[in-house]
């Protein structure tokens, strides 16, 4: 021990000795590294953000080249504020945007449908009783008010346009779009903006929803997000300036963490990995991480300084030698909490952990740059600030303190017990997945939120849907079993959820329409016939007459594949859990497989998601135990003493239980965004305690009374804590305010509400969990010191 | 003192601890009580109103509907089955009957706590029932034929057949009188409660010029309103009535009648004509000199109605797309939606 702590001392020494070659050195290294932030890719890429190994998602991916994904659906409407859409004019937007969204490169053209496409069919009589398929309304728009009342009785005879391509009251219609997987949605937003801008006039709006679009919105913010960074690293300076009211002060935590988010962007850049601007306010919270350090470092070097007596060298020697190492333990649980998101088979969580444990690596190189940073600074050893404020500030602390251990500490126990309870209740209210209608992401007043309100209210038809798909042999797609299982399968999840299900899409809609024209237009026969000699007569006549490119959307070249596609009015987790739960539910009484085929579930958006949220809470459990286990054998090492580590792991569940609560109670979800800051979370703030217990350990050598001990350590720590507490609790709070995105909002908080945890913990709880449990390992020192005593007085004897 | 002191204290905790459980309970369990949903509404094409208050109706699914005060609430009652059910009718508010595809014959005599299959000699999709009263009843179906009961459904025999059209509907006025409409305008009537059915109009056949179809409009329902006089709808906005037994049918055009599918009608002994169908619904109180666009809250022009209904002398009901139940005022001016989407 005492070799290690020499050969310790001997590395601390040797750096502060050539501290000029490590700042050279460290130069070159962040010079080379910047260049990589110019190669940064900030997309956002679809398929890493679902689980590619779970069997919805492989029979997703599978069966989205034959029929095209549920994942990048875009719902257009067109309204008109009064009368309803059957007018030339409006139906002349319908037609032109129809055209206009078919010819761009981004989409897949045979999924594109409004009423103005070819693919939209109504089944007329002819002479001599025939019976032809034609377009609805292509190419050309009708003009005179025949023609208007002819379109507008097809229309709404037909169930599968009234309510989904026009809406039930007439007063809107819809163009259908599916996005390629590739696209830029940067891009794709300009395009939808121009289309809203283009087409809205007195009597028309439009409405767009669907994922393509709520990322261009998340892009669209990605200029207030730098600015929100900006308000927050300046509130950051102020606070140091406020707190140090010196250069050390605030320039060597700002240029440290400058050379972390240096060598952490330029990181990204070299590896080429993707960093989705869903998660910059991960990025943030590292910069918080970096910032928070290097202001305990620079706090401890400012009172070496003051200690030592203006010795610049000294100060960076001490202050390395004490700092060095409890920062590294800091920063390994943070490092091990980022690297563990890797668990989930998510790519972008496995790319955030590489990238985010690398960055947070790079804060471990602050225990030996802040000191030599400071010594190269000027300082006056008598300007430290508002001494006044500061001593009220720490007489408050310690008074804190001292009531914990004291009169307060059955009102500290009742607290934690009401944080169990509350928490243990909150917490089994958590949502996995996305728990609001529109999207969790955005404000509720946001015009996407607002638009996705109305399409729900107006249209059967969402970007939310659910793909029942069917696979075979050959030609055995127009088997009477297959339709009559998607027709009951249909009719089963309307009649579980009819308070979330809208409508549906599959041969079984020109079926019925062939078998209602075949009656006239009476509407009871708008079914598929109960008779098998029936039924395949009308497959037979809709497979000789629809035409190939209109069966495409639901039956492949060979026949051996065809999809029933369900919409369905949200995403929401709870809903998600119903309509996996329903779907299973109609299998147990009905065959998956049947005489020459099988029915496959689940595609679609809501396929996507169920198996999202299936690997968001399995790996969330499993994260949230590894951050904790490994923040536990961290601490355990750091303290050589497994009684620090239960001791530093157990308040961090109280934190954590107050801020899933808030989670729970504020409606956040768990999904891909806010997953990893639930999971980076847990470990937050345990820095605060590790300072205290290091401080404790070198109190020990002076005071031997517990309390005593531990208040003097509150007392030069305390406000260490506090200052650093607030360095990052104000700026993440800003988010809150000012962020146009609901999500980052709410994680701002999340984050702060969990850094003030911590931070009242490390100056209420950890105080009386010392003086109750009195650690050894705290004593250790004491105890080599007088060992050394005795061996030195035994060699003088 | 201590001793009960404690007990005082613990009992007080076990008050405490079955509250909170109560509480954890309602916490729980109202929630899912209160979001107990309506069933998805279906389509549904027949409505009967054996007094001002009991009514029933049906429909797609195997949907079966009540309501026991005058039509303002309905639930829905379990038919068993998933088929397409066509027509209801009920003689009291005991005893009806239901008829749908696949030969569904459901007949309740608790007013549809509990339905029971009946044997029927077809399968094919029943379009609609009648009963003059509990025992005597009679279903029409598709390839033209009439099915009739004289015990209540015990047994159904085919008490008439002809060609291979579907007939839509059936009305009786008293135990003699009734007529049967189809396809192509055919319409069959019967002066001695169905053992002898004439056809009275209708035609089918191949123009010899142009080989195309040459029929009658197809119709969709007929009431009797006594053995003189009759109401049909069909397709096109197209109402004929007779006033002398059916030896003569007369088309009622031109006086406020839509140009649509008019799926149902119904009439009175007071000159009082309601028919509904594609995005209209109408109303006479001339005996069919002129009709007048119902007041309908809300509107029905971007939907249907199919089933119409008298409900003693407090009005109409008439039923459609999805669910919708319409309650009309006694004058039948005036409509309001009551369920459906």
């Amino acid at each position: 021990m005492p070799d290690n702590q020499g050969k310790h001392d001997r590395i601390v020494s040797y750096m502060v000795r050539y501290r000029l070659w490590v700042m050279l050195f460290v130069v070159i290294g962040v010079t080379a590294f910047s260049y990589g932030i110019t190669r940064m890719q900030t997309d956002v890429i679809l398929s890493h953000m679902f689980p590619h190994d779970h069997p919805y998602l492989k029979l997703h991916a599978r069966f989205a080249q034959v029929f095209g994904g549920g994942g990048t659906n875009v719902v257009i409407a067109i309204n008109t504020k009064s009368g309803d859409i059957f007018n030339p004019q409006t139906l002349g937007k319908v037609k032109e945007m129809t055209r206009k969204i078919e010819l761009w490169p981004e989409v897949y053209r045979l999924l594109t449908v409004s009423m103005a496409s070819n693919a939209s069919k109504v089944v007329k009589t002819q002479a001599k009783g025939e019976i032809v398929i034609e377009a609805l309304m292509f190419p050309e728009v009708p003009k005179t008010e025949e023609d208007l009342a002819l379109l507008k009785k097809h229309v709404f005879s037909l169930p599968q346009y009234d309510g989904t391509l026009v809406s039930e009251d007439g007063t809107a219609a819809l163009v259908l779009t599916q996005m390629k997987e590739d696209i830029s949605y940067e891009q794709i937003f300009v395009k939808l903006r121009d289309l809203v801008e283009r087409y809205s006039d007195e009597n028309t709006s439009i409405h767009i929803v669907g994922y393509p679009m709520l990322m261009g919105w998340i892009y669209s913010y990605k200029y207030q997000m730098y600015i929100v960074f900006a308000i927050s690293v300046a509130l950051m300076m102020l606070i140091l300036f406020l707190v140090f009211r010196n250069v050390v002060g605030m320039v060597a935590p700002i240029a440290m963490s400058a050379i972390c988010t240096a060598l952490g962007l330029g990181f990204i850049g070299w590896t080429g990995i993707n960093f989705s601007p869903l998660l910059y306010v991960l990025a943030f919270l590292v910069g918080a991480r970096m910032l928070s350090n290097s202001v305990q470092i620079t706090h401890r070097y400012i009172e070496e300084f003051r200690a030592l007596g203006d010795n610049p060298v000294a100060a960076a020697f001490e202050t390395m030698k004490a700092m060095m190492m409890p920062n590294a333990a800091a920063v390994a649980t943070d490092a091990v909490g980022f690297l563990v998101l890797g668990v989930a088979k998510i790519i972008l969580m496995q790319q955030l952990a590489i990238l985010m444990s690398f960055w947070m690596v790079t804060i471990a190189l602050q225990g030996v740059l802040v000191p030599i940073i400071c010594s190269y600074l000027p300082i006056k050893a008598q300007t430290f600030g508002a001494k006044d404020k500061l001593g009220r500030l720490g007489k408050a602390i310690v008074s804190m303190a001292n009531f914990s251990m004291g009169p307060g500490k059955l009102l500290v126990g009742l607290g934690m017990i009401g944080i169990i309870g509350t928490g243990i209740f909150q917490i089994t209210q958590l949502k996995v997945g996305d728990p609001t209608p529109g999207s969790s992401i955005l404000w509720p007043d946001h015009t996407y939120n607002q638009d996705q309100a109305l399409v729900n209210e107006k249209f059967n038809i969402s970007s939310d849907n659910l793909m029942l798909y069917y696979e075979g042999a050959k030609e055995s797609v127009y088997e009477p079993d297959v339709l009559k299982t998607f027709e009951l399968f249909e009719q089963h999840m309307a009649e579980e959820l009819p308070d979330i299900y809208k409508s549906s899409s599959s041969i079984i809609g020109m079926s019925k329409m062939l078998c209602l024209t075949f009656h006239d237009g009476d509407q009871m026969w708008h079914q598929l016939p109960r008779d098998p000699k029936q039924l395949t007569g009308i497959l037979g006549y809709v497979r000789n007459t629809a035409g190939t490119a209109v069966l495409r959307r639901f039956i492949d070249g060979g026949l051996e594949r065809t999809q029933i596609t369900l919409f369905f009015a949200d995403h929401t987790s709870d809903n998600m859990l119903r309509i996996k739960k329903a779907a299973l539910d109609f299998f147990e009484k009905h065959p998956m497989k049947i005489a020459n085929g099988e029915f496959k579930l689940a595609g679609g958006r809501v396929g996507m998601e169920i198996a999202l949220n299936e690997e968001m809470k399995q790996a969330h459990a499993f994260m949230d135990s590894v951050v904790l286990l490994s923040i536990f054998i961290m601490c355990s090492i750091s303290f050589r003493s497994v009684v620090a580590g239960f001791m530093l792991t157990i308040p961090l569940v109280f934190s954590n239980l107050i801020a899933f609560s808030y989670m729970a109670w504020a409606g956040i979800g768990l999904t891909t965004s806010t997953l990893p800051c639930s999971a980076v979370g847990v470990g937050v703030g345990v820095d605060f305690a590790i300072y205290l217990y290091s401080r404790c350990k070198e109190e020990a050598l002076v005071h031997d009374d517990w309390r005593t001990m531990i208040l003097c350590a509150v007392r030069t720590t305390g406000k260490g804590i506090v200052f650093t507490g607030m360095t990052l609790i104000l700026p993440i709070l800003t988010w809150y305010f000012i962020s146009a995105l609901k999500f980052q909002a709410q994680m701002g908080f999340f984050l702060a509400m969990l850094l003030c945890a911590n931070m009242v913990l490390a100056l209420t709880l950890h105080p009386l969990i010392i003086l109750l449990v009195k650690p050894r390992f705290m004593k250790k020192k004491v105890q080599l010191a007088n060992q050394e005593k005795v061996a030195s007085a035994l060699q003088i004897g | 003192m201590k001793s009960k002191t404690m007990q005082g204290g613990f009992d007080f905790l076990k008050k405490i601890f079955k509250v909170s459980a109560l509480l954890m309970l309602m916490v729980v369990f109202i929630p899912q009580m209160l979001s107990a949903r309506e069933k998805f509404a279906q389509d549904l094409f027949s409505v009967s109103f054996p007094s001002e208050s009991d009514g029933w109706a049906c429909g797609r699914w195997g949907t079966i509907v009540h309501s026991s005060n005058g039509g303002e609430s309905w639930h829905h009652q379990q038919s068993g089955i998933d088929f397409t059910l066509s027509s209801v009718y009920f003689v009291d508010s005991q005893n009806g009957w239901v008829v749908g595809d696949g030969g569904t014959i459901l007949h309740t005599t608790d007013g549809g706590e509990h339905w029971e299959k009946q044997e029927c000699p077809i399968d094919y999709f029943h379009m609609s029932v009648f009963f003059i009263n509990a025992r005597t009843g009679w279903i029409v179906s598709e390839r033209t034929h009439i099915l009739y009961t004289e015990n209540g459904g015990e047994s159904w025999q085919i008490q008439f057949n002809d060609q291979d059209f579907i007939l839509k509907s059936i009305s009786f006025c008293d135990e003699k009188n009734g007529w049967a409409v189809g396809e192509f305008g055919y319409i069959y009537h019967t002066k001695d409660g169905g053992k002898h059915w004439d056809q009275q109009a209708g035609e089918f056949g191949f123009s010899e010029e142009t080989g195309e179809i040459v029929g009658g409009t197809f119709l969709y329902a007929v009431k009797a309103v006594d053995p003189s006089t009759a109401w049909a709808s069909g397709i096109d906005g197209y109402i004929s009535r007779t006033t002398n037994g059916g030896d003569f049918w007369e088309k009622v055009t031109g006086n406020g009648v839509p140009r649509t599918h008019i799926f149902g009608i119904n009439a009175d002994g007071f000159g009082r004509i309601i028919a509904g169908g594609v995005g209209h619904l109408i109303t006479s109180t001339d005996y069919g000199s002129t009709f007048n666009a119902g007041d309908m809250a809300p509107s029905i022009v971007y939907g249907w109605v199919y089933g119409i209904a008298q409900r003693g002398p407090s009005g109409f009901v008439a039923v459609g797309k999805k669910g919708w139940i319409y309650l009309s005022d006694a004058t039948g001016a005036s409509w309001k939606r009551v369920a459906g989407e």
